[in-house]
């Protein structure tokens, strides 16, 4: 009973080391990810860098992964720490992507079971999910309201705010 | 007289039963005690015996009774719908409807949910997803302030030749200010800060290290070079950009 959760915890550990490990030696371009402070493996800070021909283009966006204790059984949830005007990005930062959805039952019924976490996922998957996702928003299921506004109607303002957060996030 | 007497048993079926069902309305179901199911009679002196017992009992189950069970489950489908709301207010209204459905479609319909009454007030974050939505777009992103990558990761230092008019000395004074009043971002370990300022912006494989220093002061590295190479390369695009505009 007491060594339960501690057993669990030591799997996700051991997950996310060799997720870690892999993404140092053969991680993707343009996406730097690890631990915060590796006495806690369940808390990363990533580095995205803003997919090319879209106004993100030239931008770093630094964000935080957080790992339940369970792991790779459920997903972990992801939040931009820096301005981030996208459909899909709650104003908090917080990613709404379906691959962070966990499986079961979907209240809104827009997202294939095949889309959404299993644990044959990784942190490498969900971060070029990300990416891509700032490349194509999905304006099905919006998170920011106004941002889905914008990005719909007048693409050229969401342009124009997109790239202000760029300068703004490296400190131009 | 037979007909009398069926037709006083048939009234008396129908006062017994009238009181057996009243008696099963105003108890609940679980509070009956396990010697309680005889003839109305022993169940009504039963009853009565353990009014003491029950009434002690019904304000512990009052809660229960009356709200409905909230598992983890339900809480975290509201709150993937709805991550502004605290858990407090999802379980408060989880409680009240019983359904995942009612309470996002109640969440949807009046832009939040109440707080419960014994919460503590916090930095309310449910309104700001109602009120935002109606403001115009240009106050939002002025709406949440985050330091740039800069600040953040110290590195005025090493902004170059080409970045911003910070001397050296005096930008060491701010890092050291920084970190001091902010903990997030851990001081940097001086072989990383070394390293990081020797190589240029080239190295992007790195190789994994036994040590854990050596992994930190690596993925930190990263990091840099990362910000570094994309602040250099937008801050020579909007030198471009500057003689067209003017």
């Amino acid at each position: 009973m007491y060594k339960k959760p501690s057993a669990k915890g030591g799997t996700a550990i051991r997950r996310l080391m060799t997720e870690y490990k892999q993404l140092i030696n053969d991680g993707p371009d343009g996406i730097s990810a690890g631990p915060i402070d590796e006495d806690n493996f369940f808390e990363w800070e990533c580095l995205i860098q803003g997919p090319e021909d879209t106004p993100f283009e030239g931008g770093v966006f630094p964000a935080t992964l957080t790992f339940p204790k369970d792991y790779p059984l459920s997903p972990p949830t992801m939040k931009f720490t820096c301005e981030m005007f996208h459909p899909n990005v709650y104003k908090d930062g917080t990613v709404c992507i379906s691959i962070l959805h966990p499986p079961g039952d979907d209240p809104n019924m827009y997202e294939s079971a095949s889309e959404r976490w299993s644990p044959i996922q990784s942190v490498e998957k969900i971060l070029i999910s990300v990416m891509s996702m700032l490349a194509e928003p999905n304006d099905e299921s919006g998170a920011n309201i106004d941002a889905c506004k914008v990005w719909r109607n007048d693409r050229a303002e969401y342009g124009r705010i997109v790239k202000a957060n760029v300068r703004k996030t490296l400190g131009l | 007289m037979a007909t009398d007497s069926t037709t006083t048993t048939f009234i008396a079926c129908i006062i017994i039963g009238f009181l057996v069902v009243r008696w099963y309305v105003s108890a609940p179901q679980q509070q009956i005690p396990a010697g309680a199911t005889g003839t109305p009679q022993s169940r009504a002196t039963a009853s009565s015996t353990g009014v003491a017992g029950l009434s002690s009992l019904a304000s512990e189950l009052q809660r229960p009774r009356s709200r409905r069970p909230v598992t983890q489950g339900m809480i975290e489908v509201v709150q993937s719908v709805a991550p502004t709301l605290t858990v407090e207010q999802i379980r408060f209204d989880l409680e009240r409807s019983g359904s995942v459905e009612a309470t996002i479609d109640r969440f949807l319909a009046e832009g939040g949910l109440p707080m419960p009454p014994n919460a503590q007030p916090r930095a309310q974050p449910a309104p700001s997803s109602a009120a935002g939505s109606s403001s115009t777009p240009a106050t939002i992103s002025s709406s949440l302030a985050f330091p740039d990558l800069i600040t953040r990761y110290h590195l005025e230092t090493k902004i170059g030749a080409d970045g911003l008019p910070i001397e050296p000395k005096l930008a060491e004074d701010i890092t050291s200010a920084a970190t001091s009043s902010s903990s997030p971002p851990p001081p940097p370990p001086p072989s990383a800060a070394a390293s990081s300022s020797s190589t240029g912006a080239s190295g992007k494989k790195m190789k994994w290290s036994g040590s854990k220093e050596e992994r930190q002061a690596m993925l930190r590295k990263q990091r840099e070079d990362m910000i570094l190479k994309a602040r250099r390369k937008l801050e020579a695009q909007l030198e471009a950009e500057k003689p067209s505009a003017a």
